[in-house]
């Protein structure tokens, strides 16, 4: 298992979008997500709603996300104590369908020699949802 | 450190992918499910929310296991939307395992064998409904 000794942190906060070059740190396209399963097509999905809740960072600062999960459970790297079991998995609203959330531990190897500490947060959604007016079907990842 | 994390959409949808029905597999009845993804955009902000940003692309498989039985959890319509209960699903505790590689310019990684949720994790796996569903 990892040792918090033993190297650098890679990050929990997931990986997630952007189109190679597009970068905008608080705003990405929703079109940056599409292709990443290796679609050729340049739709436009239809773009679900976030849950209205979520974490207050600060003041009228909300991420629409809460952290589920065992609150004995305190995360290695991070410090993070997990929020309950009675907290909303998913980040999307009008939603009806299969979740699947973890928070995984592991070290990966990286190009510049070093080892690092691994933690994620990685979750599944699929089923329906709700956007542009009607009752859509798709699969999503917190990642 | 590195921090590969999702970008915000305008209406607040925070780090969530629109990653295609195939690419996420409940089976068993919500038993088990696998997520694969291959070269999704990615961002390594380096610190949570920091000022800079490199694209990145990464692939990973994750599969779960359900280890207990569903528990009915959540409050539903019964609590403000903004509450962290303001659902209601079917939720059983689980293991997952995660096989994680990546690339930015100058820097790779992959995972070394492949990282899990226990001892020192969690994963759960399920079924839910919340907003005009409740």
């Amino acid at each position: 298992m990892a040792d918090p000794s033993a190297g650098d942190v890679l990050g929990r906060r997931r990986f997630v979008l952007t189109t190679a070059g597009t970068v905008a740190g608080a705003g990405l396209g929703w079109p940056s997500f599409l292709g990443a399963t290796g679609s050729s097509s340049t739709r436009v999905a239809p773009v679900p709603h976030p849950i209205p809740g979520g974490i207050q960072l600060a003041p009228g600062v909300v991420i629409h996300v809460f952290g589920p999960g065992d609150p004995a459970v305190t995360l290695p790297f991070t410090g993070i104590t997990l929020g309950g079991f009675d907290v909303e998995p998913s980040t999307i609203t009008d939603f009806n369908g299969s979740t699947a959330v973890a928070y995984h531990v592991g070290r990966v190897r990286a190009s510049d020699g070093r080892t690092y500490n691994l933690e994620t947060d990685i979750r599944a959604f699929e089923g329906e949802f709700v956007a542009d007016g009607a009752v859509r079907r798709g699969g999503f990842a917190l990642i | 450190m590195h921090d590969f994390n999702g970008g915000i959409l305008p209406s607040g949808l925070f780090w969530t992918a629109d990653v295609g029905r195939r690419a996420v597999e409940f089976k068993m009845s919500n038993r088990r499910a696998v997520l694969r993804v291959k070269d999704l955009p990615v961002i390594d902000s380096f610190q949570f929310f920091g000022p800079s940003d490199t694209p990145a692309l990464v692939d990973f498989r994750v599969e779960w296991v359900a280890t207990g039985s569903p528990v009915t959890r959540g409050l539903g319509n019964t609590v403000a939307p903004t509450d962290p209960r303001a659902f209601l699903g079917e939720i059983a505790t689980a293991v997952s395992t995660a096989s994680i590689s990546g690339s930015e310019i100058g820097f790779e990684f992959e995972t070394i064998r492949r990282a899990t949720t226990s001892p020192r994790g969690y994963a759960q796996i399920g079924t839910e409904r919340n907003g005009v569903f409740l």
